[in-house]
């Protein structure tokens, strides 16, 4: 069918957008919250990805780290002590030895400092080198994460009420005509007030939540404990002040904690599907070889069908393998793959992440791309500068005080058991 | 970066409207949001499953949604029926320009009397631009089928545009 298609122009003045465009602002928040407080459980990809070349690291438990795998708790790669008073359910972080101390005390004048980005990463890559090989039936996270508040609840049981009564009328054949055309006036006019209020955010604040993980390195069950410690921050105190003019709206989505137990629940890189966390623990600690096995990864990755280009695949794909329980010889030659196309990085040091642990900071411009709300953004990853740990990974956004989205690291490690804290 | 919750609302925000203008289709407007919305918790479960090009993939859950009873159809299954229902509503919510709204009833009367699945080949491809092989996979059918279907509901449309046109294709408004 050719462009000027006067058939396709036809039957299209039929598609209804005036009334989806309408749904959709009026659904978004709601239908997006109620999706994601269930599991998601991507098996069937599995069937297909699970490699036959099996557990590697059983057979590593049972040979080289045999000493450390006969410990009660199994040397924990604590990023750094996980402040207790966040802890819903820490039961005191246990400090490694190799983990660094709170880098933030013994630096408390610390400013941020161009740095070069290359050489900022390929110290990483030397400091990574070092840490000691970690080893445990689990690896454990303590994760929370932020997002901007851009929606607020536009749904309320009135509205609800009034959208029902409408539509059962709709559907009824036997309607009274008018009646129906009062109705429609007064959800119309309904709809276009819950519109407005959704549109203006008139303040500024972001919503956080802690998730815990216990993912299985045996094939045993994951854990993950999700909404937890949740808190609404507000960029000043007349954002604040802004939202209670409004009524104080709930803001939180109705999020709470909630425990999903099933297994295999994620991949440890959304973009790379064919890469499951059996293999994390394979991946070359080569520079050239991990830099080769990264393009192949990329020309069937979701990123480079979705038309993102190399270089900001080797950051998203690098971010995600970062947080990762990847080796230490991996994670040394994923720095120095990152120095190699750091052309467009800005580094600063003496920064500090969210829980005041001081660090140091790669930035790369971000490209607005549809479907991202914002304007010009930045991405930016803080690590730890004696460990090579990451800290933090964030989207920025020109202006907006409060970060798009940004995921702190709070703790990781491995463990042995279930509900074990590293 | 390429987290799932991300994923997800991207995926939400280019297709929300897309998945409810085809459920609008199947079930009658009050259940069709629902329907919209169960669509996406099915998608969201099954993330690592959703290809690329999605929305073939997403019509056809939303489509066996249908079939599996869990939504009432409404006030008989007549799909130009609801086409003009559907119109009017859109036309209120984007405030009747009076182009649109007789395009709209031009469109609403050649269709009439075609068979279902022939009006639904000829949105599948025209409102979302389908390849016969994409909506195929919508509707259950083999491609060979659907591009039989298309070109059927091309052909009577084409002829009840030509001869002797019930109204032009875009009148001039007097």
């Amino acid at each position: 069918m050719n462009e000027h298609d006067p058939l396709k122009e036809l039957i299209g003045t039929l598609r209804p957008d005036g009334f989806t465009a309408d749904a959709y602002e009026r659904r978004r928040s709601a239908d997006l919250a109620r999706a994601m407080r269930s599991p998601h459980e991507p098996h069937r990809l599995w069937r297909f990805s699970m490699p036959k070349r099996g557990r590697p690291l059983l057979a590593l438990a049972g040979t080289a780290v045999a000493g450390l795998a006969a410990a009660v708790i199994v040397v924990p790669q604590v990023i750094s002590d996980g402040s207790p008073a966040n802890g819903a359910s820490a039961r005191g972080a246990v400090a490694a030895p190799g983990s660094t101390a709170n880098p933030a005390a013994s630096d408390p004048a610390a400013t941020p400092r161009a740095a070069n980005g290359r050489a900022v990463l390929l110290a990483a890559a030397k400091v990574a080198a070092k840490e000691p090989l970690g080893e445990g039936a689990y690896w454990y996270s303590r994760v929370r994460t932020s997002r901007l508040i851009t929606d607020l609840p536009v749904i309320d049981a009135e509205f609800e009420a009034l959208r029902k009564e409408y539509f059962a009328k709709l559907d009824d054949p036997d309607a009274d005509r008018a009646e129906v055309e009062a109705l429609k006036k007064r959800y119309l006019a309904a709809v276009a007030e819950a519109r407005r209020r959704q549109r203006d955010v008139p303040f500024t604040a972001g919503l956080q939540e802690v998730t815990e993980t216990w993912r299985s390195m045996r094939g045993d069950k994951d854990r993950e404990v999700s909404g937890q410690d949740v808190k609404v921050t507000f960029a000043s105190r007349a954002d604040e002040a802004k939202w209670r003019e409004l009524g104080s709206p709930r803001l939180d989505d109705g999020r709470r904690p909630k425990t999903w137990e099933g297994r295999p629940k994620t991949f440890p890189s959304m973009s790379n599907q064919g890469l499951t966390w059996a293999d994390l623990r394979e991946l070359p600690t080569d520079k050239q070889r991990l830099k080769d096995r990264l393009r192949s990864l990329y020309e069937v990755s979701q990123a480079k069908a979705a038309g993102r280009d190399l270089t900001r695949y080797l950051w998203d794909t690098g971010a995600d393998l970062l947080v990762a329980p990847i080796t230490p010889g991996t994670r040394a030659a994923l720095y120095r793959v990152l120095a190699d196309s750091a052309s467009g990085l800005k580094a600063q040091t003496g920064v500090q992440d969210a829980m005041g642990r001081s660090g140091i900071a790669l930035e790369t411009p971000g490209a607005k791309e549809d479907g991202e709300r914002g304007g010009e953004v930045t991405h930016r990853m803080i690590f730890d500068a004696a460990s090579g740990r990451i800290l933090q990974i964030e989207t920025l956004e020109k202006g907006v005080p409060i970060p798009l989205w940004r995921q702190t690291f709070e703790v990781s490690g491995y463990v042995d058991r279930l509900g074990e804290v590293a | 970066m390429d987290d799932p919750e991300r994923r997800f609302t991207d995926l939400y925000d280019r297709h929300y409207r897309n998945v409810l203008a085809y459920a609008l289709l199947r079930v009658g407007p009050g259940g069709a949001e629902d329907l919209a919305s169960e669509t996406f918790l099915v998608a969201w479960r099954r993330l690592a499953d959703v290809p690329d090009p999605p929305l073939p993939w997403l019509l056809g859950v939303t489509r066996n949604l249908v079939r599996n009873q869990r939504f009432r159809r409404s006030r008989g299954d007549e799909l130009v029926a609801r086409l003009a229902e559907l119109a009017e509503l859109t036309g209120f919510v984007e405030g009747d320009v009076a182009e649109r709204v007789a395009a709209r009833q031009e469109a609403l009367a050649v269709l009439k009397g075609m068979r279902d699945r022939d009006v639904e080949a000829l949105i599948l491809s025209s409102w979302y631009g389908l390849t016969p092989a994409e909506a195929a996979h919508v509707v259950g059918c083999s491609a060979r089928t659907f591009s039989v279907r298309l070109f059927r509901a091309r052909r009577r449309l084409t002829e009840a545009l030509r001869p002797n046109p019930p109204f032009a294709l875009f009148r001039e408004q007097t």
